[in-house]
């Protein structure tokens, strides 16, 4: 509920690492893992909103890939794709040791056919 | 053998009914229907540079291309969905309270059941109030199945059919 300050983050951080050249940001990727509590809906129609505002990044794009939750199995020493909410090894192990899915991050920046991570 | 043109659409077609066309589709996940500014490549590689205005809102099977060699529909991948199934109005009230509280989109999949998009987060929140009618299952969510704060647009579909 939180994704308008959330959006603007991004771009306050896109200005800290990228002074000299953020205004010319052509596509900004976004990872958020399903157990991120950020629902990618939201992010979408906040950014869509920001920028109607921000009209210097009226031709900036937002794209965001919803990450999988992954979980780790002790048993079989090995990681596992959690799906259907169930956190369970196909070894019968039920694991609660998430390795992936609680991130939300920029995963890449893209400046006018540039790419830059 | 298609080229390395970029199609740029900055408004849908007026669909032309046409028997020889290659069909292609732009792939979209649900949350992606409001996207003013999309830049992908269809199933077929056609390169696209789509700038809808921001009333528009992406459909399944949308055609936002059309030459005399193709035509491109919108194909919105089925994902994860938190379901509610059941005949209590109640309960259904409840839900739709809990979840738009949150500002998200609830999608009328048939008579008696509502989805929303799987949230790690949200999924066990819901299934320990609502209890078993809670599920998980994969739909398509379209834009066309959302229900309306301010008139259902299933019931008006439904009025306007009959």
């Amino acid at each position: 509920m939180h994704e308008i300050a959330i959006v603007k983050d991004i771009f306050k951080t896109l200005e800290g690492a990228y002074p000299e050249t953020y205004e010319n940001i052509s596509k900004i990727k976004i990872q958020a893992g399903l157990l991120c509590n950020v629902q990618p809906i939201l992010i979408q129609n906040a950014f869509e909103a920001f920028v109607l505002e921000e009209t210097r990044f009226s031709e900036t794009e937002l794209e965001i890939e919803l990450l999988p939750i992954i979980a780790y199995c002790r048993n079989c020493t090995s990681e596992f794709e959690v799906r259907f909410h169930k956190f369970v090894c196909v070894c019968g192990q039920p694991s609660d040791q998430i390795v992936q899915g609680e991130e939300l991050r920029i995963s890449q920046v893209i400046f006018n056919d540039k790419i830059t991570i | 053998m298609l080229n390395d043109q970029v199609i740029r659409i900055d408004k849908l077609p007026v669909v032309k009914p046409s028997t020889n066309q290659e069909e292609d589709s732009l792939i979209l996940e649900w949350y992606e229907v409001n996207r003013t500014k999309i830049k992908r490549e269809t199933m077929s590689g056609r390169m696209i540079h789509l700038d809808k205005p921001t009333s528009t809102v992406l459909q399944q099977g949308t055609v936002i291309y059309q030459d005399d060699a193709c035509i491109i529909r919108i194909f919105i991948k089925p994902c994860t969905c938190i379901v509610l199934h059941s005949n209590d109005m109640e309960l259904l009230g409840l839900f739709c309270f809990d979840v738009g509280n949150r500002h998200l989109p609830i999608y009328m999949i048939d008579d008696n059941k509502i989805a929303i998009a799987y949230d790690g987060q949200l999924f066990p929140a819901l299934q320990q109030k609502y209890g078993s009618p809670v599920t998980l299952a994969n739909y398509r969510l379209d834009p066309s199945q959302i229900v309306n704060c301010y008139g259902n647009i299933y019931e008006q579909n439904i009025k306007t059919r009959n």
